[in-house]
């Protein structure tokens, strides 16, 4: 894989909105927690990243985005934007999981095992697992409370206060991270940004029986 | 001048580059008909996730279309409303973003004006007309007098057109969409003339002064003419009477609604050529189009309605609406908020139990 000495990184998959540059080590970044409003605020905070960085649109060889799982409607404003600025730019856009950020950027501050705990806002949670080094142990996967096995893991993310009942120090995408590790640690992004829902669009066939028409199967 | 269109605000992924003359270079539409068939009618999420899954390749393809690169494009137009928010979203950020990378203007487009102005795009047409605005998701009369500017006479005060004729076709176990199922059966009716009788539909406002609309009463008499056919499946014969009466009354009530709309244009604005425009995906029923036809030419009206591929959701009217505000220097910051609703007349009353459809 190329190495990449300036990247553009964005994420709104969460309860930021997160926006990087990274230049040949250096890194500059743009953060603000909301609730809403990413698509908003977006555009011009990566705008913003790139002024503070001097780097020009132009420059910029790859762009860097958080695929989910998180918010749908989040992850996918992030989304479009990565690949259009992509598009726009011809430069190749990778994708990376929420949880994988989360990790990494937990065993960077205390070398232990932990397992990523983010909140669907319904009744379950995003879990994922991981080793000392911030490598998988499971796939991100949906999961009730109760199934929830954390014995030997340090606990982050947004969802493990209502899981606990106690707040984790990390809930936040850091988005200068997402920008260095793709010019550093390549092999942990997705190629294309492919969406990490982790569930379908929840939605069921029409139940209601309606009157059969003998000629429908011939229309189009 | 080159614009690029997206549109994606419904269960259309459209993208198109036209030309500030108005030349149509490149004008895709993926429509996710097959996505949504089997839920009987558009589901947001699974919208939304198709839009992303595919805008992006298509606007490489509309580019490669028109045999052009980013660097032909001056300007981006994006619809960021009126729809389904979260398909809206998709193409609002892809349209925000190429203007950000590319540096050139973004324009926020309102679908509904995309609507408005396609007959200055298809006929040159002049400021003011009476627009009849008919789709899934919109039944209006409006006044377009200028770019942004629109005063609206009527709307529905319940389903709009498109939608009752979806939901009828749904209880005639017609495929989704049912609009152009049931034009395709209606001309399938034997005896037109006792098809009327056996099925006496209402005319909902019929005569009324008010250029509003109403649909709901038309489907419940839908509902009572399939339940008073025999049991069992229902036959060619009876669905394609019942598909006649529904466009006819359907195309009767537009067609007095706009009579006297066109009457109250003429006596308002005097115009030297008047114009009545019907656009949105209901405009492609030739049946309605011929009455509205006969209601123009009775006033010494014309009537315009654009090719069938301007008139279902498309991209090209968005970039189209994009050149329009371009050219009256109307430009959009790219933090830009999309608005799931988003009257074309603002002042206009919102009407009650119209909710997003007024």
């Amino acid at each position: 894989m190329a190495q990449f000495q300036k990247i553009l990184a964005l994420d709104t998959a969460l309860n930021d909105c997160s926006a990087a540059v990274y230049d040949e080590g250096k890194v500059f970044s743009e953060s603000v927690a909301m609730m809403q409003g990413h698509a908003e605020h977006l555009i011009p905070m990566a705008e913003r990243a790139l002024k503070k960085s001097g780097v020009d649109y132009a420059d910029i060889e790859a762009v860097a985005v958080t695929a989910g799982p998180g918010a749908f409607t989040g992850l996918r404003i992030g989304l479009s934007a990565a690949r259009a600025i992509g598009l726009a730019l011809g430069v190749p856009v990778y994708g990376i999981t929420t949880t994988q950020i989360l990790a990494l950027q937990a065993v960077r501050e205390n070398a232990e095992p932990v397992m990523v705990v983010l909140d669907t806002k319904r009744s379950d949670y995003y879990v994922q697992s991981f080793d000392a080094g911030g490598k998988p142990l499971s796939d991100a996967s949906v999961m009730n409370g109760e199934a929830i096995k954390a014995d030997g893991f340090v606990l982050i993310g947004d969802g493990v206060e209502r899981l606990t009942g106690e707040k984790s120090a990390i809930t936040a995408i850091d988005a200068a991270l997402m920008a260095e590790l793709l010019a550093t640690k390549p092999e942990l992004f997705n190629l294309g940004a492919a969406p990490a829902y982790l569930r379908g669009a929840d939605v069921t066939e029409s139940k209601r029986q309606n009157r059969i028409f003998e000629g429908a199967q011939g229309l189009k | 001048m080159n614009v690029l269109g997206i549109e994606t605000s419904c269960d259309e992924t459209a993208a198109a580059i036209v030309t500030g003359e108005g030349k149509i270079l490149s004008s895709l539409v993926l429509s996710q008909i097959k996505e949504h068939k089997s839920f009987g009618g558009v589901v947001p999420e699974i919208a939304a996730r198709s839009h992303l899954d595919h805008l992006h390749t298509l606007i490489r393809a509309a580019l490669d279309d028109a045999k052009l690169s980013f660097d032909d494009i001056n300007a981006v137009a994006a619809t960021c409303g009126p729809g389904l928010i979260g398909g809206v979203l998709v193409g609002m950020m892809a349209g925000k973003a190429i203007a950000s990378a590319r540096k050139i203007p973004f324009i926020a487009v309102n679908h509904l004006e995309g609507h408005a102005l396609t007959p200055r795009l298809t006929d040159r047409l002049d400021f003011p007309y009476l627009l009849l605005l008919i789709s899934g998701g919109h039944t209006q009369i409006l006044v377009a007098e200028g770019v942004g500017q629109y005063k609206r006479w009527g709307t529905t005060l319940d389903d709009a057109a498109g939608e009752c004729f979806d939901k009828s076709a749904k209880l005639m176990g017609l495929p989704y969409p049912g609009g152009p199922q049931v034009e395709k059966l209606a001309a399938l009716c034997k005896n037109p003339e006792s098809a009327v009788r056996r099925f006496d539909l209402p005319r909902p406002m019929l005569g009324r002064k008010e250029l509003d609309f109403s649909f709901s009463g038309l489907k419940t008499a839908i509902r009572n003419a399939v339940e008073s056919l025999p049991e069992g499946t229902l036959k060619q014969d009876d669905v394609a009477d019942i598909c006649h009466a529904l466009q006819a009354a359907m195309s009767e009530t537009l067609a007095d609604r706009c009579a006297r709309a066109l009457e109250k244009f003429i006596q308002t604005y005097r115009p030297k050529n008047p114009a009545l425009v019907v656009s949105g995906g209901v405009a492609a029923n030739m049946a309605i189009r011929k009455e509205l036809e006969k209601t123009a030419t009775k006033q010494n009206a014309k009537l315009y309605a654009p090719p069938l591929n301007l008139c279902a959701d498309n991209a090209a009217m968005i970039a189209w609406a994009g050149i329009e505000r371009l050219n009256k220097g109307m430009t959009d910051p790219l933090d830009f908020r999309a608005r799931p609703r988003w009257p074309l007349d603002p002042s206009a009353e919102p009407r009650h139990g119209a909710g997003v459809k007024a």
